[in-house]
């Protein structure tokens, strides 16, 4: 759906993007990770049309973005800010039609939102009579009063308490699972790690790592396995889906051999032993992006 | 009909300002400010509650004669009059006591005397002193013609002063009126141009500088390009200024032709539907200009103090034709004049007191339009590029020089 290759941005000395390529397909949740000033921000609003890249090519739907496209796009910026002194609903219709969307349309769509978080009843009220956290929900709603078929949410959990949080997350769920694709930046992993199908990391304007979330964990960060099993257990260490075992009285720790599954390795293990217990320890993403910066 | 983004910016920057209790208080207030300051001279040159009652004046050394004479003619303004013996203690007196205005030294022999003095405690309450000097004048030379043995019916005719009238030529006719009214009149009309072209390019740039910080600019980009915003913008405020504008002139054409004859009252004479029809052209034309100008200052700007940094070449070329709006006035075919006239940020301003004062030659007035439009289109095309550069510049100041230099990135 969108498709970016080799894109290239550089402002006066820095290069903010640099040579990023990535797809992204209906019905997938994309993550854009990384920390501050990696060129996510830059990145998305090239993919916008807001800036120009230097260099590189930046399709949508295999052609590149028209002002119509625009239309079906809905876009949290990172920095949070609406019109103080404007109405909730007057606002939210403003930027809904700015989408060319029909009123009946938008006003339907601005209640059904509004009611799922809880904000209905603030409807005519101005933006600087609302909290925070309230302004920050409203700002979400006008990403997606529209009703676009992607979304890019820049940071959309910062600053929600928990049950916000979880709100959205479960509002991002719904989108993707009716076929829409969500892309969202963020530089909380865990976040990340909770809702996301497929992940770029990014640092420096560059790509450190690029998958399917699962593959990207498997192929930089090793998976442990705990076993606790009934049996002579001393041919582990012989299995080729083994790097390193670890044994403790009552159980192993198996550090998985790269390109090694837990499948694979439950199989091998499976005939010869009576298992009692098999865990799959997974490193945490926040690690391996660690890692993987600090390399 | 799929409505354009730039009409729907244009519609709601529309709706937002003239929602405002500002706008709609000047709107129905404008006219009476306007008024009162047309108005208001002729009313003053009346004398009418000039000072404050119980106001006093003392002479010193006069006679019985010339006391009378100087009482007599205060009488009717209310100032009292009253005679004192030590000049000095008459000026400190003037100093310590609220309702003394000030003191007049009348020498002995007034036929001798070259130069009279009136201590003032204010140095400007001209309906006094210019009272006074014609008084006194009076008095001296109708001695003097005593003196040389006239009698006093004959002092009385060959002493009485001729008074010259002031008559406007225009094509239209010959008016009643004097300098002093056209004057007023002038100065007030291109007051309101002038703060209704600063008002409005401030308010753009100032809705620029709050989408910018309040960041709701990005959602926005995200929809429309940075020209449509910038344009849906002007637009709007336009359409706001132009409704302003259009009540103000039926408002003055009532005055002219329903209210004015029905009560009688004698109307400045620049108030009249031509001068009205150049003040909306005039203002169109000056708002496109500096709201263009201001919309690019705004994008670019930090914040609204740093606008006002950045703005100063506006400001400046819109205060020139209020500081020299006299030499204007009085001598509309100058070279200084013709040169302002034809300049693009001062022509709007200048070319229409020349109106008010005298009807330009039509070419005169044409190429003025013409200059005015090409400039528009030239300062329109400029804005939209620091415009479009500017907004997404944010955490940090430029400098004027620094935004001269986005004219030059290629789109």
């Amino acid at each position: 759906m969108i498709e970016l290759r080799e894109v290239r941005k550089q402002f006066d000395t820095v290069t903010a993007v640099d040579g990023i390529s990535f797809t992204t397909d209906k019905g997938e949740i994309f993550g854009l990770l990384g920390p501050n000033g990696a060129g996510k921000t830059t990145t998305i609003r090239m993919i916008m049309n807001i800036i120009a890249p230097d260099e590189g090519t930046i399709l949508f739907e295999n052609t590149a973005l028209t002002e119509e496209d625009k239309n079906r796009i809905g876009y949290l910026p990172e920095e949070r800010g609406l019109y103080k002194k404007v109405k909730v609903n007057d606002l939210l219709l403003f930027l809904g039609r700015l989408k060319e969307k029909q009123d009946s349309l938008l006003q339907q769509n601005i209640d059904t939102w509004l009611n799922r978080f809880d904000l209905l009843k603030w409807k005519h009220n101005k933006v600087e009579e609302l909290s925070k956290g309230m302004a920050q929900k409203v700002q979400f709603i006008a990403s997606v009063v529209h009703d676009p078929d992607i979304m890019f949410f820049d940071e959309p959990f910062s600053g929600l308490d928990p049950v916000s949080t979880d709100m959205l997350r479960e509002a991002i769920h719904d989108m993707a699972a009716a076929g829409k694709t969500v892309l969202f930046s963020t530089h909380i992993m865990e976040q990340a790690e909770k809702i996301c199908s497929k992940i770029l990391l990014m640092n420096g304007g560059r790509e450190v790592a690029y998958g399917p979330l699962e593959e990207i964990k498997n192929r930089y960060g090793r998976n442990s396995v705990i076993v606790e099993f009934d049996g002579d257990g001393s041919f582990i260490e012989g299995l080729p889906q083994a790097a390193h075992v670890v044994r403790y009285p009552r159980y192993v720790e198996i550090t998985l051999a790269e390109k090694a599954n837990t499948d694979e390795l439950l199989k091998a293990l499976a005939g010869r032993l009576s298992i009692r217990k098999f865990e799959i320890v997974s490193p945490s993403l926040h690690k391996i992006f660690i890692d993987l910066v600090k390399k | 009909m799929k409505r354009s983004k730039t009409f729907i910016i244009a519609k709601e920057e529309f709706r937002r300002i003239t929602a405002t209790k500002g706008f709609i208080i000047i709107t129905i207030l404008g006219p009476f400010l306007i008024l009162a300051v047309s108005v208001l001279p002729g009313l003053l040159s009346n004398r009418v509650n000039m000072m404050k009652p119980g106001t006093r004046i003392t002479l010193v050394g006069s006679n019985p004669q010339v006391t009378e004479i100087i009482r007599q003619t205060f009488e009717k303004d209310g100032i009292l009059v009253e005679e004192g013996t030590d000049l000095e203690a008459a000026k400190e007196q003037v100093l310590r006591e609220e309702e003394l205005q000030g003191v007049l030294a009348v020498p002995e022999d007034i036929t001798r005397t070259e130069v009279f003095y009136y201590y003032s405690k204010t140095g400007t309450d001209f309906m006094i002193s210019e009272t006074l000097k014609a008084v006194l004048g009076n008095l001296a030379v109708s001695q003097r013609m005593r003196d040389a043995g006239f009698e006093p019916e004959q002092i009385r005719s060959l002493s009485a002063m001729p008074d010259l009238m002031v008559r406007k030529l225009s094509k239209a006719g010959e008016e009643d009126q004097d300098m002093f009214s056209i004057i007023m009149t002038t100065i007030a009309f291109i007051m309101l141009l002038y703060m209704t072209i600063l008002l409005y390019g401030q308010m753009i740039g100032n809705s620029v500088i709050r989408e910018k910080t309040s960041k709701t600019v990005e959602i926005i980009l995200s929809s429309a390009r940075p020209n449509q915003i910038m344009f849906g913008k002007i637009a709007g405020l336009g359409t706001a200024g132009l409704l302003q504008y259009t009540v103000w002139v039926v408002m003055a054409m009532l005055m002219i032709k329903v209210v004015g004859p029905a009560l009688s009252l004698s109307l400045p004479a620049a108030l009249n539907p031509t001068s009205l029809l150049f003040l909306v052209l005039f203002f169109l034309a000056a708002f496109f200009l500096y709201a263009s100008a201001y919309a690019a200052l705004g994008a670019a700007a930090e914040d609204e103090q740093n606008l006002g940094q950045l703005a100063w070449p506006l400001i400046f070329f819109l205060v020139i034709p209020m500081v020299m709006v006299s030499p204007i006035v009085m001598n509309p075919t100058s070279t200084f004049t013709q040169v302002l006239t034809y300049f693009p940020m001062t022509a709007p301003v200048v070319m229409f007191a020349r109106v008010l004062v005298s009807m330009p030659k039509a070419w005169e007035l044409l190429l003025c339009f013409a200059i005015l439009i090409v400039s528009i289109v030239l300062m329109v095309y400029g804005a939209a590029k620091i415009f479009r550069v500017g907004i997404l510049m944010t955490g940090k100041r430029f400098s004027f020089k620094e935004i001269m230099k986005w004219l030059r990135y290629s789109s």
